[in-house]
């Protein structure tokens, strides 16, 4: 059986792209069965992200809309930033079981144009209980943990404003329609940007974007008649902690650490093997958090590692080679989608600018709520079959 | 003082009780009476036991900043307040909440001690506020 995942598709990303939610899911459907050469029909399993305002029945919606009915296997994702990721272990396990032989992921919204930014900020801060001080919106939640690691270990404000330099740095390597920031920015304008909540810049959230992104998971069999090289999936894990970022066990450590540990222990990988590293970055602590939580550097060491280039395009572990949420967009719940289209195509060696050399394996993470659910995948390059 | 800023909007009885309560000054954190447990939000169900059997009791008011941030940008509802210093707490008791702290951004840091700032909790604003304590 061995599931792969075999095609991806795009949509333009950016402001104002005047398309809605389920245009954007068929344009992005469209883009991967194009990249395969494979019809709706050939369709059997759906996973989708609701849109940011949730409708009743929004599954069934998309799957009349996107035209692919009858299916044999559909679900919507609900874990935020980490729904795609756990949506590659969700597909796989569906086909081993023989629900469903092809199934399509997909995830856009128009959260821009559709919503605006200043609604979504009001609107995500909604979900700030009472109990945890209503005036918060999401970006301040995060600073919490920011300030904590910066008092905590004497990291600074500079090497936080560095990931950011970084994603904006990947982000300008990629096509214009594909990405939402197309300028390099260095680190000190990057902390000149206006405060949101300290030491958090505005360079240092996440973007607010239109657009979407596919993948296609199907058995080998079937990717052997695909002109295209499979990815597959050699590990993965998942925890799921808290709510209350007040609530969070420790700051010390999310459930990464240990959805890592088993995604690198089924892969058996170390981390000398990863070529590529994507890691959810609605801000830049997050990225930080992870990488010690992942193993990539000890816990508190995370600035000294931004510090030494690793993570940019030349160096051992490139980070975000797309742009990430910092810079190459962010369309809410869809976003994590992006981070494994990525993967998908730097191992596939179609990454054109941002291609990093040689990639065969990759880190595929994902990050939901305020740190409160997390999701990992290790994704490793196949050998092309069809002529 | 009279404020405008809107309160916060209970919808059980319990909720009610608890605002009432900070409004006067009295934070509480719940304590579960079949399994001794003390936790902050206060809900139903205890969350450690499932029980249902637990009543308020009030916290010294003291306790150490975990995490903290000035909040430049926040709801709209709260621009007038900008910025915000908003503060996690580990109080005494153990549990954690959210807090205002009411300093200058520059002054509050993990680990400083604060304690509650009980007249503005009934005079501005029925919102947890504390008040940094000297080094
Ligand atoms: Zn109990």
């Amino acid at each position: 059986m061995n599931p792969v995942l075999i095609g991806y598709g795009e949509t333009s990303v950016g402001e104002s792209l005047d398309y809605r939610y389920e245009e954007l899911n068929m344009w992005a459907t469209q883009e991967a069965l194009r990249d395969v050469d494979l019809e709706p029909d050939d369709i059997d399993g759906l996973i989708a992200t609701a849109p940011f305002r949730t409708e009743r029945f929004p599954l069934p919606r998309l799957i009349e809309y996107l035209g692919i009915a009858p299916l044999n296997f559909a679900e919507l994702t609900g874990v935020g930033g980490a729904s795609h990721v756990n949506s590659i272990n969700r597909a796989a396990n569906a086909i081993e079981n023989g629900q469903a032989e092809t199934i399509l992921i997909v995830a856009a919204d128009a959260l821009h144009s559709d919503i605006g930014p200043r609604t979504v900020i009001e609107e995500l801060s909604d979900s700030v209980s009472e109990f945890e001080e209503p005036a918060n919106i999401v970006p301040s939640l995060y600073a919490h943990v920011a300030n904590w690691h910066l008092d905590t270990f004497g990291t600074t404000r500079k090497q936080l404003a560095k990931i950011a330099a970084i994603a904006h740095e990947h982000a300008s390597l990629q096509r214009a329609e594909r990405a939402h920031r197309q300028e390099a920015k260095s680190a000190d304008e990057i902390l000149d940007a206006p405060m949101v909540a300290t030491p958090l810049t505005a360079d240092q959230c996440a973007l607010i974007s239109d657009g979407g992104a596919a993948f296609i998971v199907t058995t080998e069999e079937n990717a052997a008649e695909i002109d295209q090289v499979p990815v597959r999936l050699k590990g993965f894990g998942a925890r799921h902690t808290h709510d209350h970022i007040s609530q969070m066990p420790s700051f010390e450590e999310t459930g990464a650490v240990k959805a890592g540990q088993q995604a690198m222990a089924e892969a058996a990988v170390s981390h000398a093997d990863i070529d590529v590293l994507q890691i959810y970055d609605c801000f830049t602590i997050t990225v930080l958090r992870i990488l010690e939580d992942l193993g990539f550097c000890e816990r508190g060491n995370g600035g000294d590692l931004v510090d030494s280039g690793a993570l940019r395009l030349t160096g051992k572990w490139p980070l975000n080679t797309h742009g990430g949420a910092l810079a190459q967009a962010h369309p809410g719940m869809p976003c994590g989608i992006f981070h494994i289209t990525e993967a998908i195509r730097q191992l596939q060696g179609r990454a054109e600018a941002a291609q990093v050399e040689d990639a065969s394996t990759a880190l595929v993470h994902g990050n939901g709520g305020i740190f409160s659910t997390q999701a990992v995948a290790i994704l490793e390059r196949g050998e092309r079959h069809a002529d | 003082m009279p404020t405008n800023k809107p309160i916060p909007t209970p919808t059980t009885e319990y909720e009610r009780q608890y605002w009432q309560r900070v409004a006067n000054g009295d934070v509480c954190i719940a304590h579960c009476q079949a399994c001794d447990h003390v936790y902050h939000p206060p809900r139903r169900y205890c969350p450690d036991c499932y029980s249902d059997e637990w009543e308020f009791k009030s916290i010294a008011g003291t306790g150490t900043v975990y995490g903290y941030t000035s909040i430049h940008r926040p709801t709209q509802r709260f621009a007038s307040d900008a910025p915000i210093v908003s503060a996690i707490i580990t109080l005494d008791e153990g549990p954690r909440l959210m807090g205002r702290v009411a300093c200058e951004s520059e002054a509050i840091a993990a680990g400083r001690r604060v304690c509650l700032d009980t007249p503005k909790l009934s005079s501005d604003n029925v919102r947890l506020t504390f008040k940094l304590l000297p080094k």
